[in-house]
């Protein structure tokens, strides 16, 4: 999983914001370059398809219209992941083409660290059944589960990007958990990996 | 692992081997240019200057500037003067205006404003769907306005109305309990107005990145109406939405958490 968090030498998000709410193109072109990967990612897990790179240009582009009105000091990670989301589910509405998550081929890249012990790894047959069940989540469940897992959002940051009080965030998430242990009982034994 | 043996994981086991997951994700596309030419060309309501890459210019020419609604807010205080713009939303102005109301007008009616039509009539005038809040259910009625002021075409804007219902109260002097109100173009001009007795709340509101204005307590609302500009006053709360190239309002007695979550369910 990619950090999609600045590193140190780079310029503060919170800086970009400023300059870019003051007009300054690059400074926002920066953040396009920085946040699109996670953007597009977020997209697709609510919009698996063609749609999820229509989603991300145009939640971008509201995203700089909508600057004048953001809180200088507020993140801006779960702001734009808020946008994204909803973009991509307007548009998964009417999208024709499905697509879903899928695991990489196996041996393709593998894992750059060990796991630690306390870290549950699953064989490959194990883990498509776990992708399967994600897929078959409704998409906000779906979403829920990849801020905390797959995109690594904290609980305030995940508060931000749902729209909802930060107390909500752990209800949300363990509604989700649950739902998703549930789908695992009925995807069919044989997945694809 | 069996399916059975995956389910009995708790929920930092299971996350653990979901974050462990080795996904395909798709290559992320390079969106960069996209961006740059959609901030051009598309809802270009900043103002900048003319950075290189992502330029943007004026409002746009195609967006038609038909519409005008100015709800002028009593502010504690406020010298006597010129009106002061406080809030462009697209086809909403928002100006205070300071000293004592000079015609407070009837109240807006919101739904019973027009032509009574049907839901496929609306969309045939919008020239495209329209999505009305799903929480509050279809909608009792429609209403179609064509506002033509001169030099422009007339964009027209429609209605949508709910009855009052037991968790939906009537709005003071409408007997309706929310009124959505779609508008299409952009705010020309300017209009003057007191809200009678103060107490008027003006809050800015990011509903999921899109510009949204919370006005709470009674105001004048300055509308087009077969031809000329006419004043109304309101009583409801009114969340006004800036949608792309419409401008929603919505009015109701809900108090403002109540009002996103139902705009929430038309995003």
């Amino acid at each position: 999983m990619t950090d999609h968090r600045p590193v140190v030498d780079r310029i503060s998000d919170e800086t970009l914001v400023a300059r870019a709410k003051d007009g300054d193109a690059d400074a926002f072109g920066e953040l396009v370059t920085r946040y699109r990967e996670l953007a597009f990612r977020v997209a697709w897990v609510v919009a698996p398809g063609a749609d999820a790179e229509d989603a991300v240009q145009e939640a971008f582009v509201k995203a700089w219209f909508a600057l004048p009105r953001f809180r200088q000091g507020a993140p801006f990670r779960p702001w734009l992941c808020r946008i994204v989301s909803n973009e991509a589910r307007n548009r998964s509405r009417s999208a024709r083409r499905r697509e879903a998550l899928a695991l990489r081929d196996a041996g393709a890249t593998p894992h750059e660290a060990a796991p630690a012990p306390d870290e549950t790894v699953l064989a490959r047959d194990d883990a498509a059944l776990l992708v399967a069940a994600m897929n078959r989540l409704t998409p906000d469940d779906r979403l829920v589960v990849a801020y905390r897992w797959l995109f690594e959002l904290s609980e305030a940051e995940m508060a931000d990007a749902l729209g909802v009080p930060p107390g909500t965030v752990k209800s949300r998430l363990s509604r989700a958990m649950a739902r998703l242990r549930h789908v695992i009982a009925d995807v069919p034994s044989e997945v694809t990996p | 692992m069996t399916a059975d043996e995956l389910r009995r994981l708790d929920d930092e086991a299971l996350g653990s081997a979901l974050a462990r997951l080795d996904l395909r994700w798709p290559a992320t596309p390079d969106v960069t240019a996209d961006v740059a030419a959609g901030i051009r060309d598309g809802r270009g309501r900043r103002t900048l200057g003319t950075p290189a890459r992502f330029a943007v210019g004026g409002r746009p020419s195609h967006r038609r500037r038909v519409l005008l609604i100015a709800a002028a807010l009593l502010t504690v205080g406020a010298a006597a003067g010129a009106a002061k713009l406080l809030f462009d939303l697209g086809a909403v102005t928002i100006e205070r205006i300071p000293g004592r109301p000079t015609s407070p007008g009837p109240v807006f009616p919101g739904a019973a404003f027009g032509e009574p039509i049907t839901r496929n009539e609306a969309e045939a005038a919008l020239g495209s769907a329209f999505a009305t809040p799903s929480v509050l259910g279809e909608p009792d009625a429609f209403w179609l306005q064509e506002p033509a002021i001169e030099g422009d075409d007339p964009a027209p804007w429609v209605v949508a109305g709910w009855r009052a219902t037991p968790t939906l109260p009537p709005i003071d002097g409408t007997g309706w309990g929310a009124i959505l109100v779609r508008f299409r173009g952009e705010a020309d001009v300017a209009s003057k107005g007191v809200a009678p007795g103060g107490g008027t709340r003006l809050e800015v509101v990011d509903l999921d990145g899109r510009r949204a204005l919370w006005i709470e307590g009674s105001h004048e609302l300055e509308l087009p109406v077969d031809g000329r500009l006419e004043r109304f006053r309101v009583r409801g709360n009114v969340l006004l939405v800036d949608d792309d190239d419409d401008t929603l309002r919505f009015e109701s007695e809900l108090p403002l958490d109540d009002a996103i979550q139902v705009m929430r369910s038309i995003m």
